[in-house]
């Protein structure tokens, strides 16, 4: 069995990870403050019909454009932006989610028309409308975007805990995974927090009101803070359902995932404890500047979350079914015999840079199974990373790459694939002189045989993960 | 494919098809809205000012520069299923032309958010306020950031299909691919927008007369005759088209499949300009011509996308699509979908006449 091969586009310096991530945590925070905004414009229209919050009506009008413009524009453009980049990343992993759950993104599609509809009719008519409409067209809108989260949220969260779906392939077993109801939960909660701090944003930027009323409309907003109570145990609920090597990297295990986990728990836990103490106990003002702090530290927030949610997936993008480097499992046994790059169409750019044609096909192994996550020179660099190590220490790490680093996946090709990678590294980290001897010794082909051989074909055991990190190896 | 298209293909395919076929329809009925009226309001900005009178208001450039913002989120809204038919039809081609053009393709995204707050832009005091020659460069932006997206789908599309070309197109690091037919189908699609635009600004033009009693029969003149010369370029556009179409796309045109449509087509350019040409001579919007123009536009809409559709069938490996198409019709949720897609399609009409209900009798709002 054979991967398709796709043109690998090149991203210069910039890792693909730190794109994708980018844009998708920018892309998560809108599309969350929409989910929140809808909750929140509710509240605040049955508070005007009621009676209870005399200001509740220009704070709407003003917050539902705001809504509008960020996340009707912005936030339907980079929902679509994320389709295109994870094909720009990873044809792939987006390939596979779509042949699994197109009906139930469908379905997703269905309520988004819903949402925008309902949303728009509101932003448009709200002021011919009668009360119960007005409460209708938002109840509705709300419920539609919430929806919205419903789905998307069990096929993200099934990239990292497909567990039932590996076995039997029941699109269910795969939708409500282990980790399904914590992460909607959580990311309920963080709706409705940004929703909340953005409110107290736009309540300070409305001119036509005052003190009193700003202070008002603030400690209502604050209410949808409280469900932030909640969220230490639902974060708890979420590190128990994900797998034990990715809680392990969490942890302690991967200091970039635990230091991002940290940033993501210690804005939360800020944010929380202003909000909940500050703002609902004390009823504090907050002002403009404070609330785009506080907003601020949402983003970090999501930021760190979001990185932790994706980095504690490695070596998969689906685990268990496809690595990082959009190689299946099954797929790592074949190349190892017939070569990483021996039916990958596409020339290399740049083939009159390198030397010989050795370096040539240590750039193609790059490309096809590096590249995803390493740059040569820059951000995640290989020659950085691996620079220091002596040749044949390369040789073995990379041949053993799910033992040397247990994020990594297994090396898929043969020894020539691999000692063609290694003479590349070798020959970036010596500047790219003009000649550069073939490295065809049989003898160093037969250890690297030999150590692919002691590797195995399969990622590193789960249980293997976690006791290789508490072991600090 | 010895039947007419969607039949004598597996149902799995055929499913995927119809649905491909009918969502880009909605899509390409909304996106005409927006690219023809983006064009309008240029050429409005540009003579608009000497035919305009106080007294008389323009009201297909008033209601375009209206609805155009919601005309966009809905194209947008509308063009996420087609574009998950798509990949489920032609998955490794498809992906292989987004990547091949790479950033060209990406930079769509930008332009289309440009775009969708030029039109913003248009509707505020601001815009109101400033010179013309200001309002006219926003309008163009506008404009332009649309043509981009829409020849970005165009090229895209076309590399999809030109599977010889993609390993030296990824080698020479181009990232624009044209070929023969490039311009035409340009051409083609362009043209439909117009009386795609004419047709809903009939209704919405209808509307205002019916609910205000608005003086619109000089808009309903400058309309017909927009879309009926539209129709007649149109109709010059696919000639040229199928001059320039290769041997195997003018076979693929010839098989059973596309019969009724290559027939239909021209039926339905027909029932426009009859309609068109019955609003002319009768100076107002007769329900014969409304009729007429509803039923042209999307019957031409659906000709054209199945034309395509055959034609890129012709150059695909038709029995692998079906394989790959079998083994993804296994998966669950299609219940699910049809069972969301009739509630919220309910709920989405139970809106718009809570709506309807709510405007009965009241001033229309011009600021939303």
């Amino acid at each position: 069995m054979s991967p398709p091969y796709y043109p690998i586009s090149d991203f210069g310096p910039v890792m693909k990870g730190a794109v994708i991530g980018g844009m998708g945590i920018f892309h998560v925070f809108v599309a969350q403050f929409a989910i929140g905004g809808g909750i929140l414009l509710t509240y605040f229209e049955w508070l005007a019909q009621r009676g209870k919050e005399p200001h509740a009506r220009a704070f709407l009008n003003s917050f539902f454009r705001v809504l509008v413009l960020i996340s009707f524009v912005v936030g339907a453009l980079t929902g679509v932006g994320m389709w295109f980049m994870t094909i720009q990343i990873s044809p792939r992993t987006i390939g596979i989610m779509v042949d699994q759950f197109h009906w139930l993104w469908a379905t997703e599609w269905t309520f988004f028309c819903l949402e925008i509809l309902s949303g728009y009719l509101f932003y448009r008519y709200a002021e011919i409308l009668s009360g119960r409409s007005r409460l209708t067209l938002l109840v509705l809108y709300s419920l539609a975007a919430w929806m919205s989260l419903f789905w998307i949220n069990g096929i993200l969260s099934w990239q990292l805990t497909p567990d039932g779906w590996t076995q039997s392939g029941n699109v269910w077993a795969g939708f409500l995974n282990p980790s399904f109801w914590p992460s909607l939960l959580f990311r309920t909660i963080v709706a409705l927090t940004i929703a909340s701090l953005m409110a107290c944003v736009v309540i300070n930027a409305t001119p036509q009101l005052d003190r009193e009323a700003k202070a008002s409309l603030i400690h209502r907003a604050s209410n949808l803070l409280v469900p932030m109570l909640l969220m230490p145990f639902l974060g708890v609920w979420y590190l128990s359902s994900i797998p034990a090597d990715s809680r392990s990297w969490a942890l302690g295990g991967s200091a970039a995932m635990t230091l991002f986990l940290t940033i993501a728990v210690g804005a939360s836990l800020l944010i929380g404890l202003y909000a909940l103490i500050g703002l609902v106990r004390q009823r504090l003002y907050i002002n403009g500047a404070t609330a785009t702090l506080l907003v601020a530290l949402a983003f970090g927030a999501t930021a760190g979350g979001e990185f932790v949610r994706e980095g504690v997936r490695k070596p998969y993008t689906i685990r268990q079914t496809l690595y990082s480097n959009s190689i299946r499992p099954a797929e790592v046994a074949r190349l190892r015999q017939v070569g990483c790059v021996s039916g990958d169409p596409y020339p290399l750019r740049d083939a009159a840079d390198y030397p010989n044609d050795q370096l040539k096909l240590g750039a193609r192994v790059f490309r096809f199974q590096c590249s995803v996550c390493h740059t040569l020179n820059g951000m995640n660099g290989l020659s950085e990373l691996a620079g220091t190590w002596t040749i044949d220490q390369k040789r073995m790490n990379i041949a053993k790459l799910q033992h040397t680093k247990p994020f990594m996946p297994p090396f898929a090709g043969t020894s020539k694939d691999l000692e063609a990678l290694v003479q590349l590294l070798t020959w970036k980290r010596e500047g790219e002189p003009k000649q550069w001897p073939l490295s065809q010794n049989k003898a160093v082909l037969g250890r690297i045989d030999q150590w692919l051989a002691e590797a195995g074909t399969v990622a590193a055991a789960p249980k293997e993960v976690a006791k290789a990190i508490r072991g600090g190896s | 494919m010895d039947r007419v298209f969607p039949f004598g293909l597996p149902v799995a395919t055929q499913t995927y098809l119809v649905l491909y076929v009918v969502t880009l329809l909605i899509h390409f009925l909304l996106i005409g809205y927006v690219l023809a009226g983006s064009a309008w309001l240029v050429v409005d900005r540009i003579v608009g000012g000497r035919l305009a009178t106080s007294e008389r208001p323009r009201w297909v450039s008033t209601i375009a520069a209206d609805w155009l913002p919601f005309a966009l989120g809905a194209a947008i809204t509308a063009g996420v299923a087609p574009l998950l038919f798509v990949q489920i039809l032609y998955k490794h081609s498809f992906y292989t032309a987004n990547l091949l053009l790479f950033y060209r393709w990406m930079l769509m995204l930008p332009a289309l958010i440009v775009g969708f707050y030029m039109l913003y832009l248009g509707k505020t005091p601001w815009f109101d306020a400033r010179p013309r020659a200001l309002q006219l460069v926003v309008r163009i932006v506008a404009l332009a950031c649309f043509l981009y997206a829409g020849w970005s789908w165009t090229e895209n599309h076309l590399l999809s299909l030109d599977h010889g070309s993609w390993a030296g197109f990824y080698g020479s690091r181009q990232f624009v691919y044209t070929d023969a037919t490039t311009w035409a189908r340009c051409a083609v699609w362009l043209c439909a927008a117009m009386p795609t635009m004419a047709m809903t600004m009939a209704w919405q033009l209808r509307d205002r007369r019916v609910r205000e009693g608005a003086e619109t029969a000089r808009d309903v003149r400058t309309l017909a005759l927009a879309a009926i010369v539209s129709l007649v370029l149109l109709a010059a556009s696919l000639i040229w088209y199928r001059s320039v179409l290769p041997a195997s796309g003018r076979a693929s045109l010839a098989t059973p499949a596309a019969g009724l449509y290559l027939w239909f087509g021209p039926v339905a350019i027909t029932f426009q300009l009859v309609g068109w040409i019955a609003a002319l001579a009768a100076k107002r919007l007769t329900s014969l011509a409304l009729v007429a123009v509803t039923i042209g536009v999307p019957g031409f809409a659906l000709c054209a996308i199945v034309l395509r559709e055959v034609l890129r069938l012709g150059r695909m490996d038709l029995d692998a699509l079906v394989e790959v198409h079998q083994a993804e019709a296994h998966v669950g949720g299609l219940f699910v979908f049809l069972a969301f897609f009739v509630l919220n399609a309910a709920v989405i009409t139970y809106c718009v006449v809570l709506v309807r209900r709510g405007l009965a009798g009241r001033p229309p709002v011009e600021s939303a």
